[in-house]
């Protein structure tokens, strides 16, 4: 079937909900990514952004509703869907102790790249950030940007069909961002998906094509982003 | 004053809060800890009560001799004490909680902080010294000071709390010469004080035992206090010497160079780390973390066929801490059966002495391999932490996780597999049993090293992730605590049935394996299912 007449969302998020005890962090939160999208995922602290990506990668169950990547449901088939996403967390800290190689060696080999691949892959992401001198460091001793940078690596490593990022450029050099949302962009137009959750505005207006606003829970506002649109103005609206 | 009394107030309140979420099942876990505390007690009364009621009877030399093996307890405990208090500030020092850095960048004396840290390993020391010591002092007194036991007992509980000081004092002085050099070392730090270590306790062994001792045994009423007399322990210089005479006299001569001793040595101990607190604290966290590795580890993960026991492995092998605190229970191992194998080696075994000694024997292996294996196996899931979230959003089966820990758990216990061997090479164990006691004791370990890991994945407490030695004192680390006991306490059962001929070898090792099965399947079944259900 040709993709363009009846295009399945990548990422297809329908009617979740989702309470921790009495208190409800998400209420019925619809959302659809297609192939080749970028959305930026905005709203206020505790509005809801890292659950729902959570929910999305598997770490949480949704109380209602259900969540699918690339036709995979999370909770019925958790691998096959696992196969499909890159995913870097607000927190990317991981093993204190491995070095850089080594953790995108661990990577490589979980997600069933053979040997020449992962040298191959490892040697192309490379090139991406100037991190090379760091890599056969022991990742604790990495500042906060460095660690992020890898795990955005390690997330790219296995070229899923989706990367899931929860506030990739926190901590980041104005460099490394321009370099992050430019690798965002070129991923995209080779036919990925990106759902990512930030703060800045701006950043969400320069590298993303469409943005979904939450607000206590609830996803209250969508939209494609072009040159007209003002995040500022429609994130005042929201939040008062 | 005033800052140290308001922490401990900030301890006591934490406590408190501690016990009132979950009270129930926190409080049924301090009852069975209670129990636990009162069984050893119980047990060490009855069996010095036995032994002192023994060594009464034995000669006119009994209260000599039991003098004797008193100072030496108080010497080897006392040699204990202070290692696992230098072990407890070198660790404060090297890797400090978070309530300890915040505490730094407030406006307190750093002398306030060392003092609190100092009372609490003197307040860990005294509940367990207590719980060892005064079971056997209360035998003792009752054997050789029934008229005045009152008095004996004040005096040999004062002595206790003394020891307590001193040996508090010692580790701390230890532990804060010492986190430095480790820091810096760290790789062989560990190494080198497993060695000093050994050295030591072969020197304090040889110091108790020496080879003049076996003398003692055949010699003539008018022989036997002149080689008393000489033997080195009862040298006066000893400080040993001075509160084994003040717990045991009325009035002794050495109270008061016995007080002096203390004062002094605690004054000391106070002064260092007060005033060596914040330096050393900079200092270990100002040495450079910086470890490169090769390329070349990055590529054998890159073709393992089990990379997360391999990552796991090399958390292991590349935290100080864990290293050495995995060659310290070693080491604890070692010591005590080397100390056991001095004792008995006096005493000619018979062979219903010989059967007890293998249940003691067994037993006691049993509760040094538990030990080790709470603090290394049973975090091994704990400890992927905060960094938790990689693993689970990976396309892995979560059985795959499951298995690669419980393997590595299994290889982690080998060293003490390899101790049972030796043991039960050299311990006197009846020719044709020697073979089914080593395969049982092998069995047991593999059984209590797999109970462990898969126990570890029940509820692992990520959050405490980067300090196993929490996740193993949790509520879950208890729990698997009492249940290895338990699988301990079969085994051993099974061991004193073989070694009896009460069992025949095959079904002894039939029923080990299939209670060893039983538990392994039972926890693996319960982790398997809290993993599917696991939330972050
Ligand atoms: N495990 C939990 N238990 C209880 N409440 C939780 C839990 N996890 C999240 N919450 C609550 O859910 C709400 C949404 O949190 P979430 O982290 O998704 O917000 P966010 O939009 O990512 O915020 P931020 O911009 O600060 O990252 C918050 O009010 C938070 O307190
Ligand atoms: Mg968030």
């Amino acid at each position: 079937m040709p993709e363009d007449s009846a295009p399945s969302p990548k990422i297809f998020i329908s009617g979740v909900s989702k309470s921790f005890g009495a208190f409800r962090a998400l209420a019925n939160c619809s959302l659809r990514v297609g192939k080749g999208e970028v959305l930026a995922l905005i709203g206020p602290n505790g509005a809801g952004k890292t659950t729902l990506i959570k929910i999305l990668t598997g770490l949480l169950e949704p109380t209602s509703g259900c969540a699918a990547l690339a036709g995979h449901d999370i909770q019925a088939d958790p691998i096959g869907a696992k196969r499909t996403f890159g995913y870097v967390p607000d927190d990317p800290t991981v093993y204190d102790y491995l070095t850089g190689r080594e953790f995108l060696a661990l990577t490589g080999r979980l997600r069933g790249l053979s040997r020449s691949q992962i040298t191959e892959r490892t040697t192309d992401l490379l090139g991406l950030f100037p991190v090379k001198h760091l890599m056969d460091e022991q990742m604790g001793n990495y500042s906060r940007g460095n660690k992020q940078k890898v795990a955005f690596l390690a997330a790219l490593l296995p070229k899923p069909d989706m990367l899931l990022i929860d506030e990739p450029i926190v901590g980041l050099d104005p460099e490394s961002i321009t370099i992050l949302g430019k690798t965002i962009r070129e991923f995209a137009k080779n036919g990925g998906t990106v759902l990512f959750t930030t703060h800045i505005l701006s950043f969400a207006k320069d590298y993303a094509d469409a943005y979904a606003l939450m607000v206590g829970g609830k996803i209250v506002r969508k939209g494609r982003i072009t040159t007209q649109t003002t995040l500022d103005g429609e994130y005042k609206k929201a939040v008062q | 004053m005033n800052i140290v009394t308001s922490l401990f107030a900030e301890d006591i309140h934490q406590a408190r809060e501690w016990f009132r979420t979950n009270t129930f099942s926190r409080g049924a876990v301090f009852a069975s800890f209670l129990w636990l505390f009162a069984l050893v007690g119980l047990g060490g009364y009855l069996l010095s009560r036995a032994f002192f009621t023994n060594l009464a009877n034995y000669s006119t030399y009994g209260f000599l001799s039991a003098i004797y093996l008193l100072q030496a307890a108080i010497m080897v405990l006392g040699f204990l004490f202070s290692l696992t208090a230098a072990m407890t500030t070198v660790t404060s020092l090297l890797k400090p909680t978070k309530t300890i850095c915040y505490l730094v960048t407030m406006p307190i004396h750093p002398a306030d902080i060392a003092i609190w840290l100092f009372l609490k390993t003197c307040l860990i020391n005294a509940f367990f010294l207590l719980v060892v010591l005064i079971p056997v002092g209360l035998a003792f007194g009752q054997q050789f000071f029934g008229p005045s036991l009152g008095f004996f007992l004040l005096r040999f509980t004062a002595g206790a709390l003394l020891l307590v000081l001193i040996t508090s004092a010692i580790g701390g002085i230890a532990g804060y010469l010492l986190a430095l050099p480790l820091r810096r070392f760290a790789t062989y730090g560990g190494l080198i004080g497993a060695a000093c270590g050994i050295a030591v306790t072969v020197g304090m062994l040889r110091l108790i035992f020496p080879r003049d001792i076996v003398t003692l045994y055949n010699a003539a009423p008018d022989q036997f206090l002149a080689i008393y007399n000489h033997l080195p322990l009862t040298n006066q210089l000893f400080p040993t010497y001075w509160l084994t005479d003040a717990i045991t006299t009325a009035k002794s001569q050495y109270l008061y160079p016995l007080l002096l001793f203390t004062i002094g040595i605690v004054g000391f101990s106070f002064l260092l780390e007060a005033r060596r607190f914040l330096p050393v604290l900079q200092g270990v966290n100002g040495a450079s973390t910086a470890r490169k590795f090769k390329p070349a580890q990055a590529g054998r993960l890159t073709r393992s066929n089990y990379p997360l026991l391999q990552k796991d492995f090399l958390s292991l092998v590349r935290s100080p801490s864990e290293v050495s605190y995995g060659l310290f229970l070693l080491f604890m191992g070692v010591f005590f059966f080397f100390l056991l194998g001095v004792a008995q080696s006096v005493r000619p075994p018979g062979s219903r002495f010989a059967e007890v000694f293998v249940l003691f024997v067994f037993l006691w292996l049993l509760f040094f391999v538990t030990a080790y294996l709470l603090r290394l196996v049973f975090p091994l899931m704990a400890r992927e932490g905060t960094g938790v979230w990689y693993l689970f959003t990976l396309p892995l089966k979560r059985e795959r996780v499951l298995t690669e820990k419980l393997l590595l758990g299994t290889l982690l216990s080998l060293p003490y597999g390899a101790m049972a061997v030796i043991l039960w090479l050299v311990f006197p164990v009846a020719g044709n049993y020697v073979l089914p006691v080593i395969c049982l004791s092998l069995l047991s370990i593999v059984v209590l090293a797999a109970v462990q890991a898969v126990m570890g994945s029940i509820c692992p407490n990520f959050k405490e992730g980067n300090s196993p030695e929490r996740v193993s004192t949790s509520i879950m680390g208890i729990v698997t605590l009492l249940v290895s006991l338990l699988l301990a306490a079969i085994f051993a059962l099974l061991a004193y049935l073989l070694v009896t001929g009460a069992l025949a070898a095959p079904f002894v090792l039939l029923i080990g394996l299939e209670v060893g099965l039983f538990f392994v399947v039972l926890f693996w079944v319960l982790a398997r299912s809290h993993l599917r259900r696991l939330a972050f």
